[in-house]
């Protein structure tokens, strides 16, 4: 401790600096990515829904121009997600536009590179713009497209979503300065520690302690600062997540509404809900495909479980006392009706884990 | 020096000329002599808006046999005749009278030497029209309307994870003994057991139609899961006797085409829309005419996504549902009246 000099104390503090920078930025840099898929694969989930509906339309005898009751279809597409703007539908041959959201769209040429787009290879194609025809005023917009094949595998057109990326863009925002501020701690932090050890160093005189006392002294005050990295790191990932809620729950919502197609399309055709064939599998392979989503439930009007894939019972917690279930802390909850001729005769729900990040990247 | 301008003139008129015919030929409109049996239905109309979806510059010749095999003679004369681009023909008996089968296809009432396009032909190499669907000799291509045996048993087992099958045929009758040696053929491969009922004969094509529900109660006993229909003309008259008594008995019946449930008691099937039958024989239609593909060249093929046609009146009786997995895919039909 004698040799502690004025380099050693740069030294540390350059060291702490750097393992404080890696670590917040490889946490933000996890988040940000989880966020970025949570967006991407919510966009592309729908995108997929829309798809099969108009294929399995199309399927049933008739061409994509022939379609009936497709704007209205449009319409629930822009409802159920706030980010989206508009949605359409443009033939592949003409590139002319046959269905949109915005009716003045209908019949409007898209730009020839949505065309090369959607004639390429892969199942989706993204456009990040800021201008062009399809971009009024001044917002951030990103494009996600994919073809629609008829029974044959010919791509007769393609369907794409304008989204807003501002709600992307203030999660970063806010994720951003959550790394910054948990940075300033952690160093102060560090600093903190530093300044107890040179202290101790320096003005040893000044302390009447002995050598043991002071060194148990000096322990301890360093712990007290050192416990206070952990409590940091976890509230910076409590945060983020706290961050991550808009989108959580955009995606959580996109999901709901696939679960409720096809289910109030079986309800509707005469299958008893208690009765529907397949519900657990094709709950489980949403599960699969969306990691973050814990459960889904499929319950009558009273709440009663029907079907169920996932594991429901980890989400939620009984009181002891009043016996009243909890969701707890840490899982998101979402449910939906399911209608037939307006009457609600059960529900779809979902629970995700907020902390999915958390215990699967680190 | 003049007579070589002259000549210059002269061979600048040449080519002119010759970019002429050549822009003139390819603004002929194509002639499609379309030879139909029942008048315009779905798949002619599949045709027909496929053809002008791509704007094809095509002139339709439109005859309709009115269900008479007597007019088709006289359709082959008028081919002849008039040579048209292409000959488009719909449903086997009409293809099978105008261009004949491979084998009759060398004499002289058939060689109608067109290149042909079928639709709504369900078994092209059984009923002898070609040898394969691909690499075939004949200047003919086509879209058969029944989705492939091993598809629709694979359909079948998504829907309903069987174990034991029970085909009930009439074998007299080429089309059902073809397909149900198709499902035999499979059953090893896809791991089910095959309970066969040929139904006994009566005089030369007619079986004993008390034998069908016989067949099913005997099917029952050996606890088949589901009775599979094919393309069986004579149970197709039967289907009512067929599918009361499989019902009875809790067992749902699968069928090779459409109509069984849509206008009888069968629970599913699993095929090809006629419309998107019209709409394919259009694009190998165009491939000849537009790329100038060889008809023998293209591979006569179905469809690749068919649609589950579910009768949800039997579907309640016999308290089988459809997965969820397939709902947006599936046409309901028949829904009871309380829904």
């Amino acid at each position: 401790m004698r040799s502690f000099s004025f380099f050693h104390a740069v030294g540390l503090c350059a060291l702490w600096c750097i393992a404080v920078l890696i670590y917040v930025g490889r946490a933000f840099v996890m988040y940000d990515i989880a966020v970025t898929g949570l967006n991407e694969t919510r966009a592309k989930a729908a995108l997929s829904g829309l798809r099969t509906f108009l294929q399995s339309e199309m399927d049933k005898g008739s061409d994509l121009i022939q379609l009936g009751g497709i704007r209205d279809r449009l319409l629930l597409f822009v409802r159920q997600d706030s980010d989206v703007e508009s949605v359409l539908v443009f033939d592949n041959r003409t590139g002319k536009i046959l269905f949109g959201s915005q009716s003045l769209q209908t019949g409007t040429p898209v730009p020839e590179k949505w065309r090369q787009k959607c004639d390429g290879q892969g199942t989706f194609f993204l456009e990040d713009n800021q201008d062009g025809p399809f971009f009024e005023g001044k917002k951030e917009k990103r494009i996600i497209g994919t073809p629609i094949y008829n029974a044959f595998n010919e791509k007769t057109g393609c369907v794409v979503a304008e989204y807003r990326s501002d709600t992307l863009t203030t999660v970063r925002n806010r994720m951003a300065e959550t790394s910054f501020a948990t940075t300033l701690k952690l160093l102060l932090i560090g600093l903190a520690c530093l300044l107890s050890v040179i202290a101790s160093v320096r003005f040893r005189e000044k302390f009447p302690l002995k050598k043991k006392e002071k060194a148990v002294a000096v322990s301890l005050l360093l712990l007290a600062f050192l416990s206070l990295i952990p409590m940091t790191l976890g509230n910076m990932k409590s945060v983020f997540e706290s961050d991550m809620k808009p989108v959580i729950s955009g995606k959580a919502k996109i999901i709901l509404s696939l679960l409720r197609e096809p289910t109030e399309k079986a309800v509707a055709a005469g299958v008893p809900l208690a009765d529907i064939n397949g519900a657990e599998s094709f709950f489980e392979q949403i599960r699969k495909n969306n990691p973050e989503i814990l459960f889904v439930l499929l319950t009558d009007k009273s709440g009663r479980v029907l079907h169920e894939a996932g594991s429901a019972a980890e989400a939620f917690f009984a009181d002891k006392l009043t016996g009243k279930v909890s969701l707890r802390e840490g899982y998101f909850s979402a449910a939906e009706p399911v209608r037939l001729n307006e009457d609600t005769v059960g529900w779809i729900q979902i629970g995700v884990n907020e902390r999915f990040v958390r215990e699967n990247r680190f | 020096m003049k007579g070589s301008s002259v000549k210059i003139v002269f061979d600048i008129l040449f080519v002119l000329c010759l970019l002429f015919v050549r822009s003139a030929s390819a603004d002929v409109p194509k002639r499609i002599y379309l030879a139909l049996w029942d008048g315009c239905e779905e798949a002619c109309r599949g045709f027909k808006d496929y053809l002008q979806a791509e704007r094809a510059n095509v002139i339709l010749i439109e005859r309709n046999a009115g269900k008479d095999p007597d007019r088709i003679a006289g359709f082959v004369e008028e081919i002849k005749a008039s040579s048209p681009d292409l000959l488009v023909t719909w449903g086997t008996y009409l293809t099978l009278k105008t261009v004949g089968t491979e084998k009759e296809a060398l004499q002289a009432r058939f060689s109608v030497g067109v290149p042909t396009v079928f639709m709504v032909v369900s078994q092209p190499v059984e009923s002898g029209l070609v040898s394969a669907l691909v690499s075939q000799g004949r200047n003919m291509t086509g879209v058969p309307n029944l989705v492939p045996v091993s598809e629709q048993l694979q359909a079948a087992r998504q829907f309903l994870p069987f174990k034991r099958l029970a085909l009930i045929y009439n074998p007299a009758e080429v089309n059902a003994t073809v397909a149900a040696a198709q499902v035999k053929k499979y059953a090893a491969l896809m791991d089910f057991e095959v309970i066969d009922k040929p139904l006994l004969t009566r005089g030369e094509d007619q079986a004993d139609s008390n034998a069908v529900a016989n067949a099913v109660a005997e099917a029952a006993q050996k606890k088949a899961d589901l009775i599979y229909l094919g393309p069986d003309a004579f149970m197709n008259v039967q289907r009512d006797i067929l599918t009361e008594t499989a019902t009875s008995f809790g067992i749902p019946v699968f069928s090779a085409a459409e109509g069984a449930v849509r206008n009888g008691g069968a629970l599913f099937a699993y095929v090809n829309r006629y419309y998107t039958v019209g709409r394919f024989a259009g694009v190998k239609a165009l491939k000849i005419l537009r790329n100038k593909v060889p008809a023998y060249d293209i591979p006569i093929e179905t469809p690749q996504r068919g649609v589950y046609v579910v009768n949800m009146t039997a579907a309640t009786q016999l308290k089988t549902y459809p997965p969820l997995s397939f709902v947006q895919a599936t046409d309901f039909v028949n829904i009871p009246d309380n829904q």
